[in-house]
């Protein structure tokens, strides 16, 4: 075997590229770590008002239900009634997410995208060496995650929880972040573009999420039952979890057995997938992926000469990758509530508890597909947004293909496209779950009218394009994320008072289309009607704004 | 005979920015009309006025006598664009673009289509998110000139062509010339306005500050004049109509403004001329005329 010499010409610069990049993206780097940190100690002071006997409860009610496991984590017996283990237990899926999102969006920023946009040229002929941008954006990347695990710790420990297992519990998500920072340094040697990039990444992690539910609906639950009280042993994920990263982090148990060990996995998999990004530079020239560009046609089709057709082609494989991983992650949790059936049915006073949460939980889960909408439609705002801003609207609407025609075909696609996915992915879960009819019925009533709110979000977003279009993509994910949090799922969970929660649109719609107010579920669609008039006549009578 | 363009008293703010001051451009159908002017000047500013992609703050701005900003859609189907910026669909390959624009200015004309993209030697199978800037403008050009529009606006199309592709570029506006179609060409390339364009405007700081025949453009205004005489030339910089004074070593070269010839002359003839040339000015000498004038008092505004 022949060793290669490393090379150390091919690092020169990284330390100047380094502070480049802190110097323009701090602002970035320090919003996250402080919504982390205000995330963090949010999170734990509201929790910490609940009684250690209602913590209990809560983590029996929701670990019964095969479905409803698959957004918790493992936890022990002793930790059920305990501040610091009920916290991860009920939000370490969000600070997953809320990770390896940051993680894969900084990482994608500052090695493709820089690429792309051929800032990359410029660092490559000043003298820096070849590896030194993959090598700062790591370094950065990984500094960044241990903020945001100090950051983590800083929330806890302000709310007094014991300092040791904090710090690990940080850590165990710095870790994580690491891996999909790592991971996405790959795929952007991989692919050209950077929406190559996050698709590859988000699909991973897409998998990830998946192995890691799975691991949680077929874990074991134990319970004993003595004069008629449960006593709640424990919920364990299966080995499945072994698998993912996000199970990983799961299974360290910070304040029980804080599994150190499964540190090594990370350091592993981190090495593992920096090593293959290092090599895979090698393999590219400066701005070109290793998987090669096709050649493509030379004439165009008769259906994308027609910009409704060009339109639909553009978008197809967003549409059809939004579309099918709606439907089947719908799928997957509908055949987790229906096949495993619920444990500690057969028990007198808890049975009746476990059916009534497992008869409202897929009334639930339609009010995920719901909150996913926005996420949907901000992103095709944002196309359009990029289509005017940086892209070829200006030579588009130099042709017969008038200003009005562009902007209502892609509001249509985008709220005809948004209700599909909705409805697509209840019919899905209902299938799923062996639903009759007359429940499917009313599983696509309440998507039709959780629907509603996520409506007045699009109507918000197509406000914000008009208005101010330069601040759309922040505004648009500002609201998203408010309604989300002050909603009918963590509205609650916060503690939140009514008044806060009324000012998210999710707050109006009852899970259950019985319980559904009518008039409040028009109101919300004559506003979202409202908003998308506003949006466009606004649109229509701007001047075109490209980005200078 | 009616303006194709036809501008008045155009106004337009950007927030505070007031970048057109009550412009005034008129072309005639048939003619290549130049637009020039320092950055910033207004440009790319007029020519999204008249594609009715900005609205104009103040005046009115009609294309085949229709409102630039109302009729916009009924305009462009007689009207082809080349932006200063070409930006792209980038999954798409450039073929695709030609065809998809070619369609919607009125249709494919398959013989045309085959001889632009053979004269500026274009590769149309690869994705335009690999093109070059040049080859992003060749997309746009190559989809302008081979339509059927009976207008071409042009702005700065050359800036990323290799100077073989801006002689074949000089070739296909004359072409388009013979065709009796009209152009309007914003151009920071002198050379190309000088020998494409019948008529020239050049713009500084949102106005017209001077328009009309290239030909008459230089014989009316200024004389560019070499001299050497027997004695020195002191005191020449101080007469009136004299400019841009450049001692050499055994000569003088200035720039004259003809109604002050007479005097100059015999300025000059009062030192013995041993050798006069004078010569109508190139457009670089009018134009950096304007270029110096807007320094100056972009200068003082900034003192002030
Ligand atoms: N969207 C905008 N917002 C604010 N100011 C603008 C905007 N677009 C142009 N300007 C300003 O308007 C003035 C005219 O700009 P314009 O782009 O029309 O110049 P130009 O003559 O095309 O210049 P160049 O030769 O550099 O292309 C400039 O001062 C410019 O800074
Ligand atoms: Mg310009």
């Amino acid at each position: 075997m022949r060793l290669k010499m490393v090379d150390w010409r091919g690092i020169r610069g990284t330390t100047a590229l380094l502070r480049h990049t802190l110097r323009t993206e701090r602002v970035r780097f320090f919003v996250w770590v402080l919504s982390f940190f205000v995330l963090m100690s949010v999170v734990t002071y509201v929790n910490g008002q609940f009684t250690a006997q209602e913590m209990k409860e809560l983590v029996i009610h929701s670990t019964g239900e095969p479905g409803m496991r698959m957004l918790v984590s493992p936890i022990t017996a002793e930790g059920a009634g305990e501040i610091s283990r009920f916290v991860f237990f009920r939000f370490s899926f969000v600070f997953s997410l809320l990770v390896v999102l940051m993680n894969i969006q900084i990482a994608n920023r500052l090695t493709r995208h820089e690429e792309e946009t051929r800032r990359a040229d410029l660092i490559a002929t000043s003298g820096a060496g070849r590896y030194a941008r993959l090598l700062s954006a790591l370094l950065v990347l990984v500094g960044l995650n241990f903020a945001v695990a100090l950051a983590m710790w800083g929330g806890l420990l302000i709310n007094g929880i014991e300092p040791f297992g904090s710090l690990i519990a940080g850590l165990s998500y710095g870790a994580l972040g690491v891996v999909f920072a790592a991971l996405t340094a790959c795929a952007a040697q991989l692919s050209s573009h950077v929406s190559g990039v996050a698709a590859i990444s988000g699909f991973t992690f897409a998998g990830v999420f998946l192995i890691n539910s799975l691991a949680g609906a077929r874990g074991t639950v134990e319970g004993e039952i003595v004069n008629d009280t449960l006593h709640f042993q424990g919920f364990e994920a299966s080995s499945l979890a072994y698998l993912s990263p996000m199970g990983w982090t799961q299974e360290i148990y910070p304040f029980d057995d804080r599994n150190l060990w499964i540190f090594l996995l990370f350091a592993a998999a981190f090495i593992v997938l920096t090593s293959a990004a290092f090599a895979l530079v090698d393999k590219r020239d400066v701005g070109a992926g290793v998987l090669r560009e096709r050649k493509g046609r030379e004439r165009s089709g008769p259906i994308s000469l027609r910009p409704l057709g060009l339109a639909l082609r553009l978008d197809r494989g967003v549409m059809l990758g939004w579309l099918f991983g709606t439907m089947f992650m719908a799928f997957v949790f509908g055949a987790a509530v229906g096949d495993l059936g619920v444990a500690f049915e057969d028990h007198a006073v808890f049975g009746e508890v476990f059916t009534e949460a497992a008869e409202q939980f897929p009334f639930m889960l339609i009010s995920v597909f719901a909150m996913a909408v926005p996420f949907y439609a901000r992103a095709a705002v944002l196309r359009m947004r990029r289509e005017e801003a940086t892209g070829p609207l200006e030579l588009g609407l130099s042709t017969t293909l008038s200003k009005a025609r562009w902007l209502t075909s892609k509001v249509l696609m985008l709220i005809a496209f948004s209700f599909l996915c909705l409805f697509a992915a209840t019919l899905s879960l209902g299938f799923a779950m062996e639903a009759s009819l007359g429940e499917i019925g009313e599983f696509l009533a309440a998507a039709a009218f959780q629907g509603g709110a996520a409506f007045v979000l699009t109507g918000l977003f197509l406000v914000f394009l008009a208005l101010v279009p330069r601040q759309t993509g922040a505004l648009s994910l500002a609201v998203i994320i408010l309604s989300i949090a002050v909603g009918s799922w963590f509205g609650p969970m916060l503690d939140l008072p009514q008044r806060v929660m009324d000012f998210s649109p999710f707050s109006h719609v009852a899970f259950e289309p019985e319980n559904a107010e009518p008039l409040r579920i028009a109101l919300l669609y004559g506003f979202g009607m409202t908003a998308c008039a506003i949006g466009i006549t606004g649109f229509l009578r701007r001047d075109f704004q490209p980005s200078r | 005979m009616e303006p194709i363009i036809h501008a008045q008293e155009l106004q337009k703010f950007y927030g505070k920015t007031h970048a057109l001051k009550g412009l005034y451009l008129a072309v005639k159908p048939g003619e290549v009309f130049g637009l020039i002017g320092p950055n910033g000047a207004g440009k790319t500013t007029t020519v999204r006025i008249l594609l009715g992609l900005l609205k104009a703050s103040g005046g009115t701005a009609e294309i085949f006598g229709m409102d630039a900003w109302q009729d916009a859609a009924t305009i462009h189907k007689r009207l082809a664009y080349v932006p200063d910026d070409v930006r792209l669909w980038g999954n798409l390959t450039g073929g695709e673009v030609i065809d998809f624009l070619l369609n919607l200015r009125g249709g494919i004309d398959e013989k045309r289509r085959s001889h632009y993209i053979d004269c500026f030697d274009f590769d149309p199978a690869k994705r335009c998110r690999a093109y070059s800037k040049g080859n992003r403008q060749k997309v746009a050009l190559i989809a302008a000139l081979a339509s059927k529009a009976e207008l071409l606006v042009l702005d700065e199309p050359t800036g990323g062509l290799d100077p073989l592709m801006a002689r074949r570029f000089q070739e296909t506006i004359q072409e388009i010339k013979n065709e009796g179609r009209t152009v309007l060409l914003s151009s920071h390339r002198l050379a190309d306005v000088e020998r494409l364009c019948d008529r020239v405007a050049i713009i500084s700081q949102g106005t017209i500050v001077e328009s009309g025949d290239l030909k008459t453009m230089r014989h009316m205004k200024r004389n560019v004049i070499r001299v050497r005489t027997r004695d020195p030339l002191d005191g020449l910089q101080k007469l009136n109509g004299v400019h841009d004074v450049i001692h050499t070593d055994d000569e003088v070269s200035f720039q004259a403004d003809n109604e002050e010839l007479e005097a100059i002359y015999s300025f000059l003839a009062a030192r013995g001329i041993l050798s006069l040339i004078s010569s109508p000015p190139t457009l670089e000498d009018l134009f950096m005329r304007h270029y110096e004038t807007r320094q100056e008092s972009t200068g003082a505004a900034e003192d002030g």
